[in-house]
């Protein structure tokens, strides 16, 4: 097994450790179940593409490929439900949440049709590549528009805020930007270029989240 | 909740809040709009209904507010999920356990919570201003967005949240210096913590469809002694016989009066005062045929409370003495 699908498991179990911890410590409130599912799903996203790196049969590697896109997909979307019930929730009705959910399915399903935003995989000198098509575009424009606006509403609790809600915000907003931009930019843009060389890296920088994260929760101490 | 929680706001005090003009209060019902409307977080989180009960300094707080804030409360107790009190620091823990008592069973979310700032200063002129720097101001703002939200959660309790703790009224305590949090619990008195998000600990009461009863009454003629060496037993004899219908000592730990105060507790005994021993570190055994009443299990300001508003419900010793004993709530 090569450093860097060693990195992709360990990344994976830690993680998958931040999202039970998250959930198990406080399991019916919408903060820690939104955000649990964030990190979930993004423990998951990496074990994929960990999976895809590591098959040899081309099938089962575009069946990897199609199932890193669809959780990277739901990242966005746990991640917006968590912007908007954290620190405080902001009421939606079941109207709004369902308009929200929405774009989620057409991507899920857009990613499951054949050769609309997957077009197949081929073996490169450096390992496997997967070829896009134009529907990328749109998945392109759904997650950056998903993350875009979760922040956006994160920045707006932030520079109303005061007190221990600052210091919880500045905690959130800053662990998981770092993660947000790199994966982003190694996982969803350069691939966009033709570059797939370096997708096992955005993973590696969502462990940022989980540091401040643990931080936050466990050693933070107000006297 | 499939619809917007309504919440009823009390100003009770201890509404200071930063904005860019300055520190905003609620001092009299004509200010609640315009404060109102600094914090549209607010409205976001639920349906908010003001109501204006006080305007002044914590300091000022007396029994008749007490009584006109239960019964707002009680009055609205079917309309609303949930109850946020702002109210000042100082005797936060008094009013928050008198409601306690006040309205039982505990069947909805009852909050307090506010801002340690003084209505009258401005903040660069506040002792704390030390901690500002850290969390940007002290304003009510956070500790009532997390008020709200525990208010809308699955808790019946009286509760105090400030920084990132919610204590149940009648166990909390004042830290030991000014902080971030300036109430901890006694014995169990943490019934929540903000840390990720708000975790309601697992002793925290729930909800209930239980009736609300208002016991309103209170003994406002209750006086208070501290013992220390060489305190005179006249001080207490004074008591007695100047007409106070209870008295409440600060004993000593094992032993806890003086010989010579034994007298003046058997006066008191005969003249039907109940006298109150207060430690929560005396060594001492209850019993019944004491002329005083050891409480070692309560906070101060619980134990004065609890003894205001029982001997406003009775001035029987035998059931004083055993309803001071006893967990009147839940």
């Amino acid at each position: 097994m090569d450093t860097q699908n060693i990195l992709l498991l360990i990344i994976t179990g830690i993680n998958f450790v931040l999202a039970a911890t998250i959930y198990f410590r406080n399991y019916r409130g919408h903060v820690n179940i939104a955000f649990g599912l964030t990190i979930f799903a993004a423990a998951t996203w990496t074990f994929e593409i960990y999976m895809f790196r590591s098959v040899t049969d081309l099938n089962q590697a575009i069946i990897w490929a199609k199932a890193f896109y669809l959780t990277a997909n739901l990242i966005a979307l746990f991640f917006l439900f968590f912007a908007i019930s954290f620190p405080y929730p902001i009421f939606t009705s079941l109207t709004k949440r369902l308009l929200i959910i929405f774009p989620t399915i057409i991507i899920v399903v857009l990613v499951f049709i054949p050769h609309v935003i997957v077009e197949d995989v081929v073996i490169q000198t450096w390992g496997k590549e997967v070829r896009l098509n134009s529907g990328y575009f749109i998945y392109i424009a759904y997650f950056i528009s998903y993350v875009i606006w979760a922040y956006s509403i994160l920045l707006k609790k932030f520079l109303k805020s005061e007190g221990i809600i600052r210091d919880q915000l500045k905690y959130t907003i800053f662990g998981t930007i770092i993660g947000f931009i790199f994966g982003t930019i190694f996982d969803l843009l350069l691939p966009l270029f033709g570059n797939y060389k370096l997708i096992s890296i955005g993973p590696y920088f969502t462990v940022f989240a989980s540091f401040f994260i643990y931080y936050f929760v466990f050693f933070k101490k107000y006297n | 909740m499939a619809t917007k929680p309504k919440i009823a706001l009390l100003f009770c005090g201890g509404s200071g809040l930063i904005t860019d003009k300055g520190l905003l209060t609620v001092k009299k019902p004509a200010d609640m709009a315009r404060w109102l409307k600094a914090i549209p977080e607010l409205g976001l989180i639920a349906d908010i209904n003001p109501v204006f009960v006080f305007g002044g300094d914590a300091s000022e707080m007396e029994p008749a507010l007490w009584v006109k804030l239960a019964r707002e409360i009680y009055k609205r107790i079917n309309q609303y999920d949930g109850f946020v009190v702002t109210h000042g620091v100082d005797t936060m823990i008094y009013t928050s356990a008198m409601i306690s008592f006040m309205l039982q069973p505990h069947i909805k979310p009852i909050i307090f919570t506010g801002s340690p700032l003084a209505p009258d200063l401005s903040e660069d002129k506040q002792e704390l201003s030390g901690l500002i720097t850290d969390y940007k101001t002290l304003g009510v703002k956070a500790n009532l967005i997390n008020a709200l939200q525990v208010a809308t959660m699955d808790c019946g309790e009286v509760g105090i949240m400030f920084g990132n703790r919610l204590t149940r009224a009648t166990r909390s305590i004042k830290s030991d210096s000014p902080s971030f949090n300036f109430f901890d619990g006694y014995k169990d008195g943490v019934i929540g913590r903000v840390d990720f998000g708000i975790k309601l600990l697992p002793h925290i009461h729930p909800r209930s469809k239980q009736k609300v009863q208002i016991f309103d009454k209170i003994e406002e003629h209750i006086c208070l002694a501290q013992l220390y060496p060489g305190a005179p037993a006249n001080v207490l004899e004074n008591m007695v016989d100047k007409n106070c219908r209870g008295v409440i000592v600060r004993s000593f730990n094992t032993n806890l009066f003086p010989d010579s105060f034994k007298p003046i507790l058997q006066k008191a005994y005969r003249r039907n005062v109940p006298v109150v021993a207060h430690n929560p570190y005396a060594l001492d055994i209850k019993k019944k045929k004491r002329e005083y009443i050891l409480v070692n299990n309560m906070t101060f300001e619980t134990t004065f409370v609890k003894f205001m508003w029982i001997l406003g419900q009775t001035h029987d010793l035998g059931k004083v003495r055993m309803k001071m004993w006893d967990d009147l709530i839940h």
